[in-house]
């Protein structure tokens, strides 16, 4: 009888669980608790969180060649799919009006890119290696899928971490912009009003995601795949041909690939990846990515004023992170704290659907300079 | 500061990057200028050629 128990105690996981896994546990646990409790971000942090779990069950092996996660991760992350395929569903989501009404906001959604090129530089003086410090500088995009994009081209193993990180601090943008916003600007320039943006035709609409493509994809291809799918995704939207597309591709498909994207991250958060000093440093610079991102767009919305006859909000500039519509939102918010009657979230939208495009673009730079190095 | 940092690859990154996204966006913008210019234009000239139409049927 205690052969029996000896054998089983023996062919199970316990006899091989390591302290290292059960931190790995404590870590899942605490992302379950952010996403179901506090719910930040729970449709990407829930999975993750599992997928972290399952990552680290002793002799389960799930991300081992050939098994559940492995299949997950080499053909959804790997081959880029899964995060094109969420960029589909969030370019049916996206209503580009009013960047359309007001495209120097484009220049705001640039701006804003300024903090990721900060925090790319901040990567290498803390030690990290140019590819590693890409994909955390990428961060600062506050862009999940465009974060896991850079990495699965660059640094692979920092997927996690910096999944992780960039969905951890989307979620606490309300948190993390307001005191950067509130003291780069002062009272009166909080207090600017914006006129509406103007309406925009149907046409304008259909035309926008033919020519983004275009102009995007020719100017940088490695950013393709991303943008082609989101503005395929806008397309089935302003059509208003394909409802059935549009539909599927916002709901039904965004739901089933975001599954697949979380466990896939989840299940590259392995004990001996994970626990790492670096990845210390890896939130560190992430919060850091956020906040100059928010800065440089505010920064540079100050700057545009000094030649514009019609001011704009400066606070609309730390919307350039393509946290959407959260950081648009949180904005409006700051502005409103000094004024109840001055809504600025319409204005908002047009640099935050910029700094999508903006990242994309980052993205598509940094693939383009080192993937070959 | 680390060692073995190609920092010529690393200041190309930053600046060419960073530049990068301000040309393309700065195309992207007025070509989104240039269409909603054309459009307009083309929906004005409809506007015109609709009232005419309607005068002359009158």
């Amino acid at each position: 009888m205690l052969d029996i128990f000896k054998e089983l105690f023996a062919s199970s996981g316990i006899s091989v669980l390591t302290f290292k896994q059960l931190i790995m546990w404590a870590i899942s646990f605490t992302v379950l608790y952010l996403a179901i409790k506090k719910e930040f971000e729970p449709l990407l942090l829930l999975p993750i969180g599992f997928g972290i779990l399952l990552a680290n069950l002793p002799n389960a092996n799930l991300m081992e060649n050939n098994m559940l996660l492995w299949f997950f991760y080499n053909y959804g992350i790997k081959t880029e799919i899964i995060p094109c395929l969420i960029f589909l569903g969030l370019g049916a989501l996206t209503d580009f009006g009013p960047l359309i009404a007001d495209p120097k906001n484009l220049l705001l959604g640039a701006a804003a890119q300024g903090g990721v090129y900060i925090t790319f530089f901040g990567a290498i003086l803390a030690g990290f290696t140019v590819k590693e410090a890409a994909g955390i500088g990428i961060i600062g995009g506050a862009d999940g899928p465009t974060t896991i994009y850079v990495l699965s081209y660059l640094a692979p193993y920092l997927m996690g971490p910096c999944a992780v990180a960039a969905y951890s601090y989307m979620a606490m943008v309300p948190l993390i912009q307001p005191p950067i916003a509130r003291l780069l600007t002062t009272k009166e320039e909080r207090l600017i009003r914006m006129p509406l943006p103007r309406p925009v035709s149907a046409t304008e609409k259909v035309l926008f995601p033919i020519v983004a493509t275009i102009v995007i994809c020719v100017l940088v291809p490695p950013a393709a795949p991303l943008m082609a799918l989101f503005m395929l995704g806008n397309l089935f939207r302003e059509s208003r041909v394909v409802e059935r597309l549009n539909d599927v591709s916002q709901n039904a498909l965004l739901n089933i690939v975001t599954v697949f994207l979380g466990i896939s991250v989840g299940g590259t958060m392995n004990a001996e990846t994970f626990l790492d000093p670096k990845v210390l440093f890896i939130f560190a610079l992430g919060v850091f990515a956020f906040a100059t991102a928010t800065a440089t767009g505010i920064i540079f919305a100050k700057i545009m004023n000094l030649f514009l006859k019609q001011k704009i909000n400066p606070l609309i500039g730390g919307a350039g992170v393509s946290a959407v519509p959260m950081s648009a939102r949180t904005m409006h918010r700051v502005a409103q704290a000094e004024d109840k009657k001055n809504y600025i979230l319409m204005q908002a939208m047009g640099p935050n659907v910029a700094g999508v495009i903006g990242t994309a673009v980052a993205a598509g730079m940094f693939i383009a300079l080192l993937a070959g190095q | 500061m680390p060692a073995g940092i190609d920092w010529d690859l690393v200041l190309k990154v930053c600046i060419y990057g960073q530049l990068s996204v301000f040309t393309v966006l700065t195309i992207l913008m007025i070509s989104v200028y240039a269409t909603s210019a054309v459009i307009r234009k083309f929906t004005n000239l409809n506007s015109i050629n609709n009232s005419k139409n309607s005068f002359l049927a009158k």
